[in-house]
């Protein structure tokens, strides 16, 4: 278990950052389970339009992460006699989101701070 | 249309479009993923858009090249990709040099010769001579010639050669150099100066003059040799221009280096679907049995192209250093460390399944985790 969490540290938190596609998907499936459709109409809200999920680039994402053990599947409907699979976030996915949405906000912090102190200067300078 | 038509009009496109996955993935996935398209399908919508057909082709084209998490999987395609790359490149080449023109009958290359060289060969047809078997020609001094090489595979490439010589040192001058080369390039033929360079030198060290020129498949090396006798060769052989060959052969290299890559990702997804975990070492090596010989068989292949390229003046072997041809010669060397090394891999990495958490401590599995 140890040797897992190390694995998923050195890849999500300390090394590569999720993309954003991914980003987005875990975050949709926070609060409750989704199935495909679902996960691709809740992507395009939660990232106002910018990001757009066709299915072939959904399912690449949700092969990887379900890979790394991020999500899991949660349950199979049938519907219509068409069948519909329902994933779910996973404790480690919901580590690596809150790790992710922390490096954001701090990212975000800095930044903030950064543009005060330039308008600031630049009233300074016209003043 | 209605709606009902439309939407299995639909399915029937998508369906058709998740081809592009390969079939385990189709069976895993190909009804859930159906249902999601079906599900993006805008009201009334009869075909898919230009952007669905573009990202299942690309992302089913991923899937079928996608190498499994691991180490070891990485490892095996870094030795097989490469021979399958050097493999294409010799396949290729050697089916490029094959496609060639036999070249002319002794009238034919005689006719050539003289409208080139501004001078008919005294006494042509003359003696002609045949090699069937290893032919160590003796010209005959004094007498101009048209000699037919009908040479043994081993020799030349087993390329049949025609030559035309002339004893006249009054004609092995610059000069004629010069008019069969501008002849030739007004009869159409591709005039090539790297044989021949400046500075050059033949057999015994005497300084050689020339050109080859290339036709339709059949080469023609013009030169001359004012200390050695016969003084002037006009030889016709098979060939294409070095560039051509070596763009068959390039052309051949990235094809082999593509299927080497699809068909260790086609076995690795296979093995870790099948066998990850469940098989023993013994097991291991006999599923990967049939790639380990046609690892063996492409790399003698190889090796037997690469000594037959460079024995051959026409061949892609012209724009390759002799070095890089002598390493090629002997490439199933290393090729035989790379399966011992593949093998070892194998052998020794006992794979574990891949939500299987390796026991604290252990390495078991280690090579085929992420």
């Amino acid at each position: 278990m140890e040797r897992l969490q190390e694995y998923i540290d050195s890849r999500y938190i300390a090394g590569v950052r999720l993309r954003e596609a991914s980003f987005f998907i875990l975050t949709a499936l926070a609060e409750q389970p989704m199935h495909g459709y679902g996960l691709m109409k809740a992507v395009g809200e939660l990232s106002a339009g910018q990001v757009r999920l066709r299915a072939g680039t959904l399912y690449a994402a949700l092969d990887r992460l379900t890979e790394d053990g991020l999500l899991a599947v949660d349950r199979e409907e049938a519907v219509e006699g068409r069948l519909r699979r329902y994933y779910r976030l996973t404790d480690q996915g919901a580590s690596v989101l809150a790790a992710e949405v922390e490096q954001w906000q701090a990212a975000a912090t800095v930044a903030t701070a950064r543009l005060r102190r330039r308008g600031a200067g630049r009233l300074g300078l016209a003043g | 249309m209605s709606p009902v038509g439309e939407r299995v009009g639909l399915d029937r496109w998508y369906r058709w479009l998740l081809w592009a996955y390969p079939a385990w993935y189709r069976r895993e996935r190909g009804q859930e993923m159906l249902t999601t398209l079906l599900d993006a399908a805008r009201p009334g919508q009869r075909r898919p858009t230009r952007r669905e057909v573009l990202d299942l082709a690309v992302q089913g084209v991923r899937c079928r090249l996608r190498l499994p998490r691991g180490l070891g999987y990485r490892i095996v395609a870094l030795i097989v990709v490469p021979f399958g790359a050097l493999a294409g490149w010799a396949i290729a080449g050697g089916l490029a040099a094959g496609m060639l023109a036999a070249p002319p009958g002794e009238r034919e290359a005689a006719e050539v010769a003289a409208a080139a060289v501004g001078q008919e060969p005294y006494n042509v047809p003359g003696p002609a001579y045949r090699c069937p078997d290893y032919c160590n020609h003796q010209w005959r001094r004094g007498g101009d010639a048209v000699v037919v090489f009908d040479d043994v595979p081993w020799r030349n490439n087993g390329l049949d050669h025609t030559t035309v010589v002339y004893w006249d040192r009054d004609l092995a001058v610059p000069a004629t150099i010069e008019r069969a080369r501008q002849w030739l390039a007004a009869d159409g033929w591709s005039i090539d100066e790297r044989q021949f360079p400046p500075g050059a030198s033949g057999p015994f060290g005497a300084p050689v003059e020339g050109f080859t020129g290339y036709r339709g498949g059949v080469a023609v090396h013009v030169h001359r040799q004012a200390d050695a006798a016969p003084p002037l060769h006009l030889t016709f052989e098979p060939g294409r221009r070095p560039e051509a060959l070596a763009a068959a052969a390039a052309g051949g290299a990235v094809g082999g280096l593509v299927a080497g890559w699809a068909t260790i990702a086609w076995v690795s997804q296979r093995y870790r679907r099948h066998h990850a975990g469940t098989l023993r070492a013994t097991g291991v090596v006999v599923y990967n049995l049939p790639i380990l010989v046609v690892m063996v068989l492409l790399g003698v292949l190889t090796a037997y192209l690469a000594v037959v390229f460079s024995s051959s003046p026409n061949s892609p072997a012209v724009l390759v250093p002799t070095l890089t041809m002598n390493l090629l010669s002997v490439l199933w060397i290393p090729q035989l460390f790379a399966v011992g090394i593949v093998v070892g891999i194998l052998v020794a990495a006992r794979p574990a399944p891949p939500d299987l958490v390796p026991r604290p401590g252990s390495e078991v599995g280690a090579l085929w985790q992420p």
